[in-house]
């Protein structure tokens, strides 16, 4: 993970280098999942509820407001698991792994700024969500709410600015994101065979009416289906989160001369293979 | 950073993940500390309870707009 002075990673330097840490940090992302499924159900039921109230669903708004604000209070958990999982990100790359329980522990400004960050992007989201077009342009803000949450400055104001900041490289991001969408796409499949399978498995083993698993399974189920877009988003998500954090830093290292920094570590690395 | 002042990198602290000369980073410090006061925090518990309330209207609003549009 480190690029020669004046050279920015590519769009597939940033996916290499965020498997690179997920794959470092396997407990934290089983937190993160924890703590975000039922934020992410709730958000899921919510929305195919909507769709089966269909033109009835204007009516339905003291139906949807406790629902609205649980999905809301359940996020909050889902943001801390979002910094955790930072966190672990950060301290794969440069220092030593901290005890058991200690690396759940979030600093309290941290949260604070990723909390704000996260609730101001969310609400623009919803804003902007009827035009269908302008939604998948905020996507990156919601998580670069989380990323830059760590190293927004001191003030919890700085974290909407910085959120913003990470559209510096817009061409390398929207290109990055093209290929998460690619990849949700493909771990929605993945899922949907894998639920499947479990279900036949099911009516084999337990002799269960295979009619009923079918039309539960089936695409035309509006809780289905948000249910597996909400599981395949949330296999996607360390990736993403990853991937947002390199592409963070790798700004960052351009205005700090991190990168000098790398440079001259990468050159002494050199310097001493050279001499072994 | 802050600054603009060049600084090897044997003097350079690094904080956060960006390298500051020592003024800076106590300047730096300095802030995090006088911010995390009692008054900060009632003040951001303020903005975000307000905007917790806000965006459950709003993400209510738009749940029923959406559906309405399937």
């Amino acid at each position: 993970m480190s690029w020669r002075r004046g050279e920015e990673p590519g769009t597939l330097d940033l996916l290499d280098d965020g498997v690179e840490l997920m794959t470092r940090s396997w407990s934290a992302v089983g937190v993160l999942w924890v703590l975000a499924l039922p934020a992410r159900a709730a958000l899921a039921l919510l929305l195919a509820l909507a769709v089966k109230l269909g033109e009835l669903s204007e009516l339905a708004g003291p139906t949807f407001l406790p629902r609205s604000y649980l999905v809301l209070v359940l996020g909050i958990a889902t943001v801390h698991g979002r910094l955790v999982l930072l966190q672990a990100y950060r301290r794969a790359r440069t220092g030593p792994a901290p005890a058991r329980w200690s690396s759940l522990r979030v600093p309290p400004g941290d949260l604070a700024r990723g909390l704000l960050a996260t609730l101001v992007v969310f609400l623009l989201l919803c804003v902007i969500s009827p035009t269908l077009v302008l939604p998948p342009f905020l996507l990156p803000a919601l998580g670069l709410a989380s990323v830059v949450a760590a190293g927004a400055g001191p003030g919890w104001r700085h974290a909407i600015p910085a959120t913003f900041a990470g559209y510096a490289r817009p061409g390398r991001l929207a290109a990055v994101h093209g290929l998460l969408l690619l990849g949700w796409l493909v771990a929605t499949l993945n899922l949907h065979l894998l639920v499947t399978l479990g279900a036949e498995a099911v009516v084999q083993l337990f002799s269960v009416d295979p009619a009923g698993w079918v039309a539960r399974l089936s695409f035309r189920n509006p809780d289905y289906v948000a249910l597996l877009l909400a599981g395949s988003s949330l296999c996607i998500e360390p990736l993403w989160l990853a991937v947002l954090a390199v592409h963070r830093d790798a700004l960052r290292a351009r205005s700090s001369g991190e990168d000098l920094r790398w440079w001259f570590e990468e050159l002494r690395r050199q310097e001493r293979r050279e001499a072994a | 950073m802050r600054c603009r002042k060049v600084v090897c990198q044997e003097c350079a602290l690094t904080w956060e993940g960006v390298n500051h000369c020592r003024p800076c980073l106590e300047e730096v410090r300095g802030q995090a500390r006088r911010r995390s006061s009692w008054w900060a925090w009632s003040a951001w518990a303020v903005v975000l309870a307000g905007l917790f309330l806000v965006t459950g209207l709003v993400l209510t609003w738009a749940t029923a707009l959406w559906g309405n549009r399937w």
